[in-house]
């Protein structure tokens, strides 16, 4: 399923299908749920995976086997459509689940009961049964509602051309600073395409970090921050970037455009085709520059 | 200074997960030695760069994973790099999956562990709750239903403790999906509840955002606020004896606050109590928070005006720490607000202290050029009044001298 | 702290006291006082050193008065040196006109000289290690575990040599690897118009005071800067741009604000921040604070990326174990500013400078890095 559910405008992925898919690309997020595995700790998080604006809007653009399912709009109708029917169907999903849990829990039993008395013990019959009236239940919370059975027609009614144009405006247009975003987004993309992986950087102070593989198995190498459409350089901070990153064995780059984006000139040109004016952005060069610190004299 | 490591061994505080305890093994989450390069301040933190093992998650999970080299600084040739690749990224989807969410209960009371849930006031609540997390989360009224807010409801059924049903006979379980959908509906609930549950998975006690105590601790600096600058002319037309006195003339009268506009303005606020892990806490009569806790999104608000932390200030109220060291304390800090920076889920956190340099007093210090009078020393009294003639004397001395050379001047 | 280096800096600020022996409650040592009063107070000399204003620079030049302005406060920056002004006695010593041991056989090392020490041995330290990742990598390639293990073990060991040589006293590594005796050929290179005599060469070196610097030295201390007089100089020094937000004006009642507490005060360039403040002085201990300048109406462009430079900086500054101080400065009005700037122009007297500065104010903010994990007990 090559769903990409927004909420809020936020890329959230709870199916991890999707996300094992998502890394094939080199599209990582960033886990920022409860594990189950392992509750009180932040190490290491669950579902749901957070996408950067930059990740969500590489995907559609460049993977159109991906679209965009807006899970607000998409349950509120769910709800509101669901009949007795449904409903039902739903329970008997559910209740033939407890029973397959159940019947595994039996099986289980049942073996050890039997090799511990050929082992030896002496276990009356009555102790062999298991009982499943008075035994403790599993209540599970599922990551997605994929189980459900109305979900695909409302994935089918999403994944229109049409649609799918529309929620990407949408996507676009909550944006606090267009220009700025696609800035950045031209910037991650400019990176993706080197082959880089990139993620969020702040706490090392820039907009994204670069790793030249999985993260998972390799050390960054960029530091990258952005430069819009007529912002100063500041000579300390470049000395500052530049000693940052040099002392974690980083280089610190700054990147802008070549070219101007016109911020006014969007409205028309976005309109018909999203997708297309935005990789007909990415053909406009960005710079990239890297600076090392050298030391003080 | 603490070290991150044993810090991270007790990272394990819950009851439930007491006995996973034994497995986290510290020592191969984070013992690095070829770690480029490490930060050496307690506020840089190794984990900002740091291998992410889920091998060593899972073997909470009691999966046998392989164990991997370290990670490396860039791509090479050949299958070493794609099999450890593989074994990575694969312990990391094993470990997604290796546990079911939810909980066990006996037939019959599953409803203890349901949240009702009122979509339309976005209301929840539990009839009859049981559980411990009851000591630090929701609020009990009169009819035994315990009231959660949406960030503690979402909290609860995230790991799995409690569910939210659909439909009349609980039939239908909401999925996370559905949950982080339906519970999450206002600009910045997801950030805010990401920095919430964060904190709550690192066992602090998180409330909602009230005024405690309009009582405030303030920390005791020592005053001297006298500004008594000359400034008429060049310094060195006078006589000092000390160079203390030559700094309290330098200073300027730019500390007095009068002015400034009392109400602040801003769009922040504050929106956690946060306590440090405890027993025995009193939800319902909690003593100060240790910290408070503000949620700021970094892409729609620019880094926080005087207006903006004079405001949060005006509304924070913690403990404070003191230390004895007078520099130190200057480093802590007054009045404080921990600002969350959220940046697409990804967040910081940011300590923000009012301190003050003037009240301080001068960090010069006279003493750093005395020099030893053995003659002096041998001639010792031990006489109160004494003691404070010879400084009046000298302070006339002092006085002399400076009317003196203005005239001369 | 060595009791040399103490009685050089004896003095915080550029001016002379006199200095009192203890009193104690004996009659007999107020007559001492008295005595030591009126023979300090007979020979006080002030001495107000000349700053060149030229090419848009500060400058103090001539060895006794670098010495003088730096000594007081560790004010200005040596342009051929690190911080000190030590071009003379490094290039003496490497010219071998001075000897490398003073006569009680103590290792006279400039600061220099000793960064150039250290550098030089971690440059050893990274060839090796870069040797030996490159083997690494070839035997990740192969596949060769045993070789890599190996290696591994070998780079392990290279680390902690390294961490324990760090360790070691100066005069050891010297003594190991530079055997420095004045060197001949070095003379010979040098150019003879350096020379004045045989035991003598110029001072090349001339100390830059930041403009903040110079103003202080002349509002409070009374130093020429040409022939400008106070309100000339501080208008060279707003770069003519007599406005109410100037970045100059910010900066000097940050500078002044720290400087009048007793902390000394220097750039902060190096860590990307405006100023760095030092309990007494560079010689006596590292840096305590960084500063940062928050002006409180400035322009915006990006949201993002004042968080983000601000979470560099402080990475930096954290990095090297200093605090890092947000001084929010307000303004005045530009009315109230205007008044207070005719008045100065009229008499352009330290008073009137002390008015203007004295609408602003100051607000002060620790920031630091907060992490969950280290702050729950």
């Amino acid at each position: 399923m090559n769903k990409l559910p927004i909420s809020r405008n936020e890329g959230l992925i709870f199916d991890i299908e999707t996300i094992k898919s998502l890394r094939q690309l080199g599209i990582v997020g960033y886990l920022s749920g409860t594990l189950p595995l392992s509750t009180q700790q932040n190490n290491f998080l669950g579902v749901p995976l957070r996408l950067l604006f930059e990740e969500l809007l590489y995907v559609t653009v460049h993977h159109p086997e991906y679209f965009i399912v807006p899970d607000d709009v998409m349950f509120q109708g769910l709800y509101a459509s669901l009949t007795d029917d449904d409903l039902h169907r739903i329970r008997q999903f559910a209740e033939k689940e407890h029973n397959q849990r159940l019947e595994t829990k039996r099986k289980e039993f049942e073996a050890k009961m039997s090799q511990l008395r050929t082992n030896g013990k002496k276990i009356p019959d009555s102790a062999m049964i298991y009982n499943t009236e008075k035994e403790p239940v599993f209540h599970e919370i599922k990551n997605t509602s994929n189980h459900i059975p109305n979900i695909e027609t409302w994935n089918d009614h999403f994944d229109q051309p049409e649609v799918q144009t529309k929620l990407l405006l949408q996507l676009l247009q909550s944006r606090p600073n267009l220009s700025h975003s696609l800035t950045d987004y031209l910037i991650f993309s400019h990176l993706r395409s080197n082959g880089y992986f990139i993620t969020a950087g702040l706490r090392f102070g820039g907009k994204f970090v670069a790793y030249p593989g999985d993260p998972l198995r390799y050390h960054s190498h960029l530091i990258i921050k952005p430069v819009y459409n007529g912002e100063k350089i500041e000579l300390k901070k470049l000395v500052n970037g530049g000693r940052l990153a040099t002392a974690v064995k980083k280089v610190y780059v700054i990147a802008g455009l070549t070219n101007k984006i016109d911020v006014d000139g969007f409205g028309s040109q976005l309109q018909p085709n999203p997708k297309e004016f935005i990789k007909s952005l990415e053909a406009g060069p960005v710079k990239t520059f890297s600076f090392e610190w050298a030391g003080f004299g | 200074m603490l070290d991150g490591r044993n810090q991270r061994c007790a990272i394990l505080l819950d009851e439930e997960d007491r006995e996973m305890r034994k497995p986290y093994l510290d020592s191969c989450l984070h013992s690095d030695a070829s770690q480029p390069t490490t930060m050496p301040e307690s506020d840089y933190d190794a984990s900002d760069d740091e291998i992410q093992d889920w091998s060593v998650v899972l073997s909470l999970a009691d999966q046998k994973v392989p164990k991997r080299g370290e990670k490396d600084y860039e791509p090479l040739e050949g299958d070493y790099d794609s099999r450890n690749l593989l074994e990575a990224q694969g312990a990391m989807f094993q470990a997604l999956e290796a546990k079911k969410r939810g909980f066990t209960c006996n037939p019959g009371q599953e409803l203890r562990y349901t949240i009702r849930f009122n979509r339309r006031n976005q209301s929840f609540y539990i009839l009859n709750a049981q559980g411990k997390f009851l000591d630090s989360m929701g609020k009990t009224d009169g009819n035994q239903k315990t009231w959660f807010t949406k960030f503690e409801a979402l909290y609860l059924i995230e790991r799995g403790t409690c569910r939210i049903t659909y439909g009349e006979d609980n039939s239908y379980t909401l999925s996370l999906e559905e949950c982080y959908t339906v519970m999450l509906t206002e600009d910045g609930d997801i950030d805010k509840y990401n920095v919430y549950s964060h904190l709550k998975r690192n066992g602090y006690i998180v409330l909602e955002y009230t005024l405690l105590s309009t009582e405030k601790e303030t920390r005791n600096f020592y005053k001297d606020t006298n500004i008594h600058s000359v400034y008429d002319k060049p310094l060195f037309r006078y006589t000092f004896t000390n160079y203390s006195t030559i700094f309290y003339n330098l200073q300027l009268d730019i500390y007095n606050r009068d002015n400034v506009s009392s109400a602040p303005i801003s769009q922040l606020h504050i929106c956690f109590n946060v306590w440090k892990p405890q027993v025995n806490f009193q939800k319902k009569i909690p003593p100060l928070p240790d910290f408070q806790v503000s949620v700021i999104n970094i892409e729609n608000y620019n880094f926080p005006t005087l207006n903006d932390i004079s405001h949060l200030l005006s509304q924070a109220n913690t403990t404070l720490t003191t230390s004895r060291n007078p520099v130190s304390n200057l480093k802590f800090g007054n009045e404080n607000v921990i600002i969350a920076t959220v940046d697409h889920g990804l967040f910081n956190f940011i300590k923000l202290s009012r301190t003050d340099f003037h009240s301080h007093g001068l960090i010069w210090d006279d003493k750093w050029l005395k020099r030893k009078h053995r003659r002096a020393k041998n001639l010792q009294f031990s006489n109160v009044y004494w003691k404070s003639w010879v400084n009046s004397i000298r302070d006339s001395l002092r006085l002399l001298t400076l009317r003196w050379d203005s005239v001369e001047a | 702290m060595s009791k040399k280096q103490s009685k050089q800096y004896d003095r915080p600020l550029p001016i002379n006291i006199i200095n009192l022996p203890v009193v104690t409650h004996n009659p007999i040592s107020w007559i001492w006082c008295l005595g030591s009063y009126l023979k300090q107070w007979y020979q006080l000399k002030q001495t107000a050193v000349d700053i060149q204003y030229c090419d848009g620079l500060f400058k103090v030049s001539g060895s006794h008065y670098m010495n003088e302005v730096w000594n007081s406060g560790f004010i200005g920056k040596g342009i051929l040196s690190r911080s000190e002004p030590t071009w003379l006695q490094r290039t003496r010593r490497r010219l071998g006109l001075d000897p490398l041991f003073d006569e009680r056989g103590r290792l006279q090392l400039t600061n220099e000289e000793t960064v150039q020490i250290r550098r030089e041995e971690r440059k050893k330290f990274k060839l090796k290690r870069e040797e030996l990742e490159a083997q690494e990598n070839h035997f990740k390639t192969t596949g060769d575990m045993t070789s890599l293990r190996k290696v591994t073990k070998l780079k392990s060991i290279l680390i902690e040599e390294n961490r324990q040589r760090q360790r070691k006293p100066l005069r050891e590594l010297v003594m190991e690897n530079y055997p420095v005796t004045g060197d001949k050929t070095e003379q010979a290179r040098a150019t003879s118009n350096l020379f004045i005599d045989e035991r003598h060469i110029k001072d090349l070196e001339y100390l830059q005071l930041m403009p903040v610097e110079a103003l202080f030295l002349s509002f409070c201390f009374g130093f020429e800067v040409n022939d400008f007089n106070l309100f000339e100089l501080f208008q060279l020094c707003m770069s003519h741009s007599l406005e109410v937000d100037n970045s100059f004006i910010l900066s000097y009642i940050v500078y002044h604000h720290y400087k009048s507490h007793g902390w000394c005060v220097k750039s902060g360039t190096k860590f990307g921040s405006d100023f760095l403040l030092y309990r007494r002085g560079p010689p006596f201990q590292h840096a305590e604070f960084a500063v940062l300048i928050q002006p409180n109406n400035k322009p915006s462009n990006s949201p993002l990326n004042e968080w983000i430079d601000i979470s560099a900086i402080s990475r930096v500054v954290g990095g090297v174990n200093k605090t890092l101080l947000l001084s929010y400065v307000t303004q005045p009005t530009r009315d109230a500013f205007q008044q207070a700037l005719d008045l100065f122009a009229e008499s352009p007297t330290p008073r009137s400078l002390r008015n203007l500065l004295e609408l602003y104010h100051i607000d002060e903010f620790i920031y630091r890095r907060w992490l969950p994990s280290r702050n729950r007990a």
